[in-house]
């Protein structure tokens, strides 16, 4: 969730091939049959759009508004990504061990959020009377105890 | 039968398979070994020199309907990525290799754990591919190939799985069996989509 975004915007990182994806125009196929052109040219699996992600209440609606940011708009194609407030909102969400874990440090050092009580607080603020799971609270302790991470450069601008 | 990506990958998959070395594949195929060495190290070779090589092993081609990296290729990405310490990305190839087993269901998913992999230089990460192989494949009932069990790519003592120092240690009950027989200690929730 959100590997993309990262990398192209926050800090280096490694990705997984899917794309987590929503349909903004449900029933129109075209920009699927594009996906799977563009698949098929490079030699990816032609499933790389994953949809998976519209039905796992991942992107936070219901509290603070997640602000975009435009890193590339030309030829018609926009690239949009979430604020390092919100990407790190869904991290906390998330939490998975190994996964999750550097991208939460990084976005900790990066949104400059050093105790466990602000990153609760900011969590909050996207997911209105959510807390953080115990399980997101010992990885926040473990990266705040441990040695102090210095916030990433950014990757700097997009060249497509 | 050996499917992977990389035709370099395939070969030295191939001959350590049947335990040959650079110098018996030679012999065996009339390809001298600085050439078998030069093709397993990744130059590019000729279709007619990649059958010849793999005939030396006892192995052919076949085509799967899939574009998906198997195991041997996941795990040659692994390697590399330990080498370079950068266990961050090692995750991301491991991860890679599940959304790939995931993706592909019955048979298409067993041949893309049917290739042992080589050694990734780390037997936590030899036996976290194992049990990574083998937890999708059970899911399916699909049988496993042999080198999942072996017994070198089980820890005598068991090892929480961490990526990063932070990593929470996992409970038993949040440890997929596979992992757990294999002495890896690792989250079922770092496989999962969300």
């Amino acid at each position: 969730m959100g590997g993309a975004a990262l990398a192209l915007r926050y800090f280096d990182r490694g990705t997984t091939q899917d794309l987590d994806v929503l349909h903004v125009n449900p029933g129109s196929d075209e920009p699927v049959a594009a996906a799977e052109r563009v698949a098929y040219k490079r030699g990816w699996d032609a499933k790389w759009l994953n949809f998976e992600v519209t039905k796992a209440d991942a992107l936070p609606t219901l509290g603070r508004a997640v602000e975009w940011e435009t890193i590339h708009d030309a030829d018609g194609i926009v690239i949009e990504v979430a604020s390092k407030e919100a990407m790190l909102a869904m991290k906390l969400r998330a939490n998975r061990p190994g996964r999750d874990t550097r991208d939460i440090r990084l976005l900790l050092a990066l949104c400059d959020v050093h105790t466990l009580e602000d990153a609760g607080e900011l969590y909050e603020q996207f997911y209105p009377g959510d807390v953080l799971t115990p399980r997101a609270e010992k990885i926040v302790n473990a990266i705040l105890d441990g040695e102090p991470t210095v916030a990433p450069h950014s990757p700097g601008p997009i060249n497509i | 039968m050996v499917i992977v990506a990389a035709s370099s990958t395939l070969v030295r998959a191939a001959r350590r398979s049947r335990n040959l070395t650079q110098a018996r594949l030679a012999e065996l195929t009339g390809i001298d070994q600085a050439s078998v060495s030069h093709h397993e190290r990744g130059r590019d070779a000729a279709y007619s020199t990649v059958d010849r090589l793999l005939a030396g092993t006892g192995h052919r081609l076949y085509a799967a309907p899939t574009r998906r990296d198997d195991a041997a290729s996941s795990a040659v990405a692994i390697r590399e990525h330990l080498r370079a310490r950068d266990t961050d990305r090692a995750l991301r190839a491991l991860l890679q290799l599940n959304d790939n087993l995931t993706a592909e269901h019955g048979l298409v998913r067993g041949i893309l754990g049917l290739t042992e992999p080589e050694n990734t230089g780390d037997r936590v990460w030899d036996a976290a591919i194992a049990a990574l192989v083998a937890w999708r494949l059970n899911q399916e009932d699909i049988p496993l190939p042999g080198w999942v069990n072996n017994p070198d790519r089980t820890l005598t003592v068991p090892v929480v799985f961490r990526v990063d120092p932070a990593d929470p240690a996992p409970e038993r009950d949040d440890v997929p069996v596979e992992f757990a027989e294999r002495g890896v200690f690792a989250w079922a929730d770092t496989f999962a989509s969300v």
